[in-house]
This record gives C-alpha cells, sequence and structure tokens, in this order.
C-alpha cells in the first residue's frame, strides 16, 4: 500500500528535479512541448514562467529569489493603489462630493467604476467550466486585472483581457491543486514549497499575465489615447489622427498578404472575392490568443507551443494561417454567409497538434515537415517557401531579431504519437504521402508514352519487313498500331490539364470514405475500376485508365503479342 | 456607503431651488441612499432626489405634500441602525434630551431629525444625532437668516464619517466629523 502510494509523489518530485536541470536554451523541454507533452505536467505554471522569462532556466537556486522580487512588486502594487479615502481628514479638498480631479474620491470613485467593469466581463468567464463560478477566483481575477490596468494606464482594461487571465489562473491553481495533494502523503521539498506556493495565487497568476499581456499589447493598443491620471479609462487625443493604424489590423494584413498569400493563394483569393477581411474575425483571435476557438484543455497546448516557440509570440501570426488552412476545404466551398459562421464559429478540431505542427512548418519549412494528417493543405511551390523564408522576421518580431529560432528536428513518425501506430516510413517519406503519388503517377504517365513512342517506331520498322501475304503478322501489325495510339491518345488527353488539381480531385472522391488512413494506390484504382459505368466520365477517370492500362488483361495479352513479334522478328 | 441626508426644501413655497453650488455637487452615481427629513413639499423634489439615488427614504414633515410618508423610519445601513424623524413632533423642537427619549423609542444607533433649519451634529450618552439643517435655505417662522446645508455620511463598518456641507458667503464650506460605534 506504501508503496502504491509514495510512486506518483515520488513522480512528482522527480518531474521537479528534471525540471530544474533544464538547460538556459531549454532544447529538450521545448522539444517535448512542441510535441504537447505538457498535458499531463504538474508544473505547467513553473514551465510557463520559464518560457516567459519570468524564472531564468538553468538556475534553479535563483529561482526563490525571482519569485519572491515578482510576489512583492504585486503586493506593493495592489498597497500602493487602494485608496482609503475615508482615511483623509482635509474635507475642503477631499470629501466624497469633491469635483477636484485629484481628490481621493475621485480617485475612489474612477476605480470603483473600472472594478465594476470588470466584475461585469469576469463574472461571464467561460460560462461553461465551473471552475469560474467561484467566488473566489473571480474576486481573485478581479483584483489582477484591476492591478494590471492601474499599472499599465494606457492599456488599461478592455474587454477580452479576462479571457486571457482565465486559462492562466486555470493552470496556476491546477498546479496548486497538485502540490497540495502531493503534500498530504510526503514531505515536499522547500523549494518546491516556495515556487509553487498556493497563498500567492494571485500573486503568480499577476506574474504570468503581466507577461503574457506584454507579448501580446499590441492586439489592445487603440492609436491617439493618452492615459488619464486616475489610471481611468484614456482618452482619445487628436494629436496624429490617422497617423498610426490599429497594430492589430496591421498585424492582420501582414499575415493576409505576407503569410496566406504565398501559402494559400486560392483560399487568399477567395476571401478577397467574398470580401471577407481577416480583422473581423482574426481580431478575436489575436486578441484572446484562440481562448474562443479551442476547448481550454486544447487552448493549454495551443499555449504551451506559442509560449515555447517565441516569447514574442510570432507562431499566433501562423496559427491564424493554419486555422484557415485546416477549414480551407469548407471555406472554398461555401458563399459568404456560411463562410463567415464558420469563421466565427470556429469548428471543433479533432487533434490541435496538426494545427501546432502546421504552424510550425509554415514558421519553419526547413525544419518542421507537413503533418501528414494535415489533408487540406495546398501545395506550396518552393518559390514560394522561398518568399516565405525571408519574410519569416515579422512585424512584431522586430525587436527580436536576434533571435534564433530553436532547430529542433521532428523526424515525421514523432509527430504525434497518436497516430504513429497506422503509418509506413520509407526512407522517411511516409508511404502515401501526396508528393509522392503524384510522382509516381507521373513516373506512369512518362512510361505509358514512352511505350506509345516506341510501339508505334518498331510498328514502322515491322511493317517493311513482314511478308505482305501473312495475314496473321498483318493483324498483329495492326493490333500494334492500335495500341500505340491508344496509348498515345489517353497520354495526349490527359495532357492539358494540370496533374495536381486531377490528383486532388481523386482525392476528394476517396474523402467520403474519409478520416480512414489514406489507401495505397492499388486500392484507389480498385475502388475507381468498381465504379458504376453510368457515373459520366470525368477527367480524373482519364488519367487513372491510363495509369491502370498496363495492368488491364486484354492489354497485357496485347503487349505480349507484340513483345513475341518483336522477338520473332 | 454613502447615504446623503438633507430635508426641509420647502419648494416652491418658501425657496425656488436647491442653491446651484449643492445641485453642482450632487451628481449621480455616487450616493447609494438618500435620508430624507421630510418638507420637500411637492412631489418634484421627490423626484429630484430619486435621480441622485434609487434608494430614497423620506419621513413626513409637517407641511407635505404627501401625507402617505411615515412619522418616523428606521433604516438599517451596514452595522448602523439610523431613525429618522422630521421633528415637529417632538418639543421643545431640537431639545437633546428629547430627541434622546425618541432615539431610545427607536433603539437606534443614529438618530436625524430636521424642523429647526440648523445644523446640528452630537454625541449625546454614546449615540450620535444629526440635523442636517435646511438644504435650500428656506427660512423658519423664527428665523430668516438660514445657512443652507446638507450632511453626507460615509459608513464602514463601524465607523461613520460625517461630512457637513454648508453654503456660507456663496461658498461650499465643508466638515468632517467621525463617530465610532462601541
Amino acid at each position: 500500500m506504501e508503496d502504491v502510494k509514495s510512486a506518483p509523489c515520488l513522480k512528482y518530485e522527480e518531474e521537479w528535479l528534471a525540471l530544474s536541470k533544464v538547460d538556459i536554451e531549454m532544447t529538450g523541454l521545448k522539444e517535448k512541448i512542441m510535441e504537447g507533452e505538457l498535458r499531463a505536467s504538474r508544473f505547467r505554471s513553473v514551465i510557463w514562467r520559464l518560457l516567459l522569462g519570468a524564472l531564468t532556466p538553468g538556475y534553479p537556486d535563483l529561482w526563490s529569489e525571482e519569485t519572491k522580487a515578482s510576489r512583492e512588486h504585486y503586493k506593493q502594487l495592489k498597497e500602493s493603489i487602494a485608496v482609503k479615502p475615508c482615511l483623509i481628514s482635509e474635507p475642503e479638498r477631499d470629501n466624497p462630493l469633491s469635483t477636484n480631479e485629484k481628490s481621493s474620491w475621485h480617485q475612489f470613485f474612477c476605480d470603483k467604476e473600472l472594478k465594476c467593469l470588470i466584475k461585469q466581463d469576469v463574472v461571464r468567464t467561460f460560462p461553461g467550466v465551473d471552475f469560474f463560478r467561484s467566488e473566489e477566483i473571480q474576486e481573485a481575477m478581479i483584483s489582477i486585472l484591476f492591478c494590471y490596468a492601474r499599472e499599465n494606464p494606457t492599456m488599461c482594461y478592455r474587454q477580452g483581457m479576462h479571457e486571457v487571465l482565465a486559462p492562466v489562473v486555470f493552470v496556476v491553481k491546477s498546479d496548486h491543486h497538485a502540490l497540495l495533494h502531493t503534500k498530504e502523503q510526503i514531505t515536499l521539498r522547500s523549494d518546491i514549497l516556495y515556487v509553487v506556493n498556493p497563498d500567492c495565487f494571485e500573486e503568480d497568476s499577476y506574474t504570468l499575465f503581466r507577461r503574457i499581456m506584454n507579448a501580446i499589447e499590441g492586439s489592445y493598443l487603440i492609436p491617439n489615447v493618452a492615459p488619464t491620471s486616475t489610471g481611468y479609462f484614456p482618452c482619445p487625443t487628436n494629436a496624429g489622427t490617422g497617423a498610426n493604424e490599429n497594430q492589430v489590423i496591421a498585424q492582420l494584413n501582414w499575415i493576409k498578404e505576407i503569410l496566406l498569400a504565398p501559402s494559400d493563394p486560392e483560399l487568399h483569393d477567395h476571401l478577397v472575392k467574398l470580401d471577407i477581411p481577416l480583422p473581423l474575425f482574426g481580431i478575436r483571435w489575436l486578441r484572446l490568443l484562440f481562448g474562443r476557438e479551442f476547448p481550454l484543455q486544447d487552448l493549454l497546448v495551443l499555449w504551451d507551443a506559442i509560449f515555447a516557440d517565441n516569447r514574442s509570440f510570432d507562431l499566433v501570426n501562423y496559427i491564424v494561417v493554419a486555422m484557415l488552412s485546416s477549414v480551407r476545404k469548407t471555406l472554398i466551398e461555401a458563399d459568404y454567409t456560411n463562410c463567415l459562421t464558420t469563421l466565427m464559429r470556429f469548428p471543433a478540431v479533432t487533434d490541435i497538434s496538426l494545427i501546432i505542427d502546421y504552424a510550425l512548418h509554415l514558421k519553419n519549412p526547413t525544419v518542421y515537415k507537413v503533418p501528414s494528417k494535415f489533408k487540406s493543405i495546398p501545395k506550396v511551390s518552393n518559390k514560394a517557401k522561398e518568399k516565405k523564408t525571408k519574410v519569416m522576421n515579422g512585424p512584431t518580431s522586430t525587436n527580436n531579431r536576434k533571435f534564433v529560432p530553436n532547430n529542433v528536428h521532428r523526424p515525421a513518425q514523432l509527430q504525434s504519437p497518436s497516430y504513429d501506430q497506422d503509418l509506413h516510413f520509407s526512407d522517411r517519406y511516409l508511404l502515401h504521402e501526396p508528393d509522392l503519388l503524384l510522382r509516381e503517377l507521373k513516373h506512369a504517365q512518362n512510361i505509358i508514352s514512352l511505350c506509345s513512342a516506341k510501339l508505334a517506331q518498331y510498328h514502322r520498322v515491322l511493317e517493311k519487313s513482314v511478308d505482305p501475304n501473312d495475314v496473321q503478322a498483318h493483324s498483329a501489325l495492326t493490333g500494334m498500331q492500335e495500341l500505340s495510339n491508344l496509348l498515345a491518345d489517353n497520354v495526349r488527353k490527359s495532357e492539358p490539364m494540370a496533374v495536381e488539381p486531377a490528383f486532388e480531385a481523386q482525392e476528394k472522391i476517396v474523402s467520403p470514405t474519409a478520416k480512414k488512413p489514406p489507401i495505397s494506390p492499388t486500392d484507389k484504382e480498385q475502388v475507381k475500376l468498381t465504379q458504376p459505368p453510368s457515373r459520366p466520365r470525368s477527367v480524373e477517370m482519364t488519367l487513372l485508365k491510363s495509369t491502370s492500362m498496363p495492368i488491364k488483361e486484354d492489354d497485357l495479352e496485347a503487349a505480349e503479342f507484340t513483345l513475341s513479334l518483336l522477338k520473332l522478328s | 456607503m454613502l447615504v446623503l441626508v438633507l430635508g426641509d426644501l420647502h419648494i416652491p413655497h418658501r425657496t425656488s431651488t436647491l442653491p446651484g453650488k449643492f445641485k453642482k455637487l450632487l451628481v449621480p452615481g455616487r450616493i447609494q441612499h438618500i435620508l430624507c427629513t421630510g418638507n420637500l413639499c411637492t412631489k418634484e423634489s421627490y423626484d429630484y432626489l430619486k435621480t441622485l439615488a434609487s434608494d430614497v427614504h423620506v419621513v413626513r414633515g409637517d407641511l407635505e405634500e404627501n401625507t402617505n410618508y411615515p412619522e418616523q423610519k428606521v433604516v438599517t445601513v451596514g452595522q448602523f441602525r439610523i431613525g429618522l424623524c422630521h421633528g415637529h413632533q417632538v418639543v421643545p423642537w431640537g431639545d437633546p434630551e428629547a430627541l434622546a427619549l425618541v432615539q431610545r423609542q427607536l433603539d437606534v444607533d443614529i438618530l436625524i431629525s430636521g424642523h429647526t433649519h440648523k445644523f446640528e451634529a452630537y454625541e449625546h450618552e454614546s449615540k450620535f444625532y444629526i440635523n442636517p439643517g435646511s438644504a435650500t435655505g428656506a427660512y423658519n417662522p423664527l428665523d430668516t437668516n438660514i445657512t443652507p446645508s446638507f450632511v453626507l455620511m460615509d459608513i464602514q463598518s463601524s465607523t461613520v464619517v460625517t461630512y457637513v456641507y454648508q453654503l456660507v458667503d456663496e461658498d461650499v464650506k465643508v466638515e468632517r466629523i467621525e463617530y465610532k460605534k462601541n
């Protein structure tokens, strides 16, 4: 019994020790994070603190000091902004009805109004999650948001910040629960107890929240506002109207022009044609860091990846593109209304790691491969990829140019443990990778056209040498010519159309049976051949027929016959 | 918790309106409760008070248009029981001993009364007594030279900080009086 009980507790300490051994670059840890391995971690809040720079990785001795400093900062801040106007005995200047803007009563009423406003939003955070219904959590969230607003008067409080805070609070609290649970069974090391201290819930959440907000404050900033002295809502100024565009819109336009257009021109053009600007839904995506688009547990995994990638959250831009691409099929087929509905209420994603993997691929195509399951990705031409790598550093990363991306090479089989078993690999290529199939098809087409040309050539040679009275030889020759024409015909027919769309069209036919791993080429042919004959002869059928030609029995006989003739001659 | 205490407006019989400087100070959103000692006289005055705070308590004065207001009222704010009475019934008018009788009758921590048109705030036998005076500075039969005044109470758990607003020579003077409940 004792052993069973202490086993997970030991693991708890082991996890901590592993964390304190992480080197300053956090290479190994980041690699793990990108694979979504923090789902079960009991130190996610500590890892986030490491990733966001609140703790120095590799120097666990400093952690206590750093934690203490940030906690002190919050405590002092909270103390300094708490006004108690009833204690001030200067009634002439400072009374409850004072119109003087510098009076503490005026400040008191401004604060009260601000708190009211924050509360209005906080009580509605994640209505489906019970965790956020507790009074204690809501109170803590209100004071964190209030402190942030007072500390950053230009930012103040804006709707949406509470939804950025919510996952942070959740993670910190979960870690505290894990700690308390383990503490009941064994005596824990003092450094764990200090860094993960359930009494400092508000302080630690604030530290994380402030650092996240620093990275995404661009999405909240409104141009031309001047902070008010009371920390109340910034008032608009007239200076330089229109000079600086709203930062979040600029960022979204950048994503659209620089990231989306080259990686998926078709989708880009479609959105432009329907006149759906990215800010329509993108502002919410960016401001809430996708909080409304994914369920909480998936969101945390997504955030892990965002934090781990870069402290300026560059990955966010690529995630936007990845999300668009993941629903591209629906979008392209949809009209304006359906398109908007899809984007406004983003459909449930089965595996968040696909989005992360694809975003990583977009950001760094040389290091990360396209996730094999990411079906609807369009083929990206190499040129576009080159172009993209050049413009890699987005507007948000300008101050981070020195940052060297953490070049983790991940072979395809490590992409996600969940679907390892049903994939086959040869030479590190996925066997049924679209690219590979496409190449195979092209190769087959080349062989066919070569055969056709050679047959015609042999036919001409034989025609001269064969005895004109030999009926059998003549019929063989005619057969040979017909065969040659047939092959040539097929090749010629398929030539005008591009090979790639044909392949995609073929994919469409397979997809209704979907969700299964892509079937092998021979399987596909069988599918094709068993199609009812009444089905209109579509373009891709031509291509397939030509590829399947050599295995048709009649043709095989004819070919054998021709060959034997050739041998005879 | 801010509680506005005022009364004896006598609009429109003895004066036309509240002093402009008072009106400027009394803005909606800051005050939670209003306790009125009566003699509002007309419904319009009551409606004006309603615009300042939604919770308005009024007792009946001797010159009331609306005779449905109660003679006395007890309101609880925070830890305090506050008694409200116009005061024309209590003779001699404004006499501490006579008011103490009402205080004992109602069993309150703070007794608020009016009618004399003279501001008063004092502790008597460890109970607190407030007379907000007349907010409009309306005359009374014995005196025509009245200083307009009203009172604002800031109630924090067991402490009341009373701010007295008086209009002296066209200037608003504010005084602060603290009362702690034992």
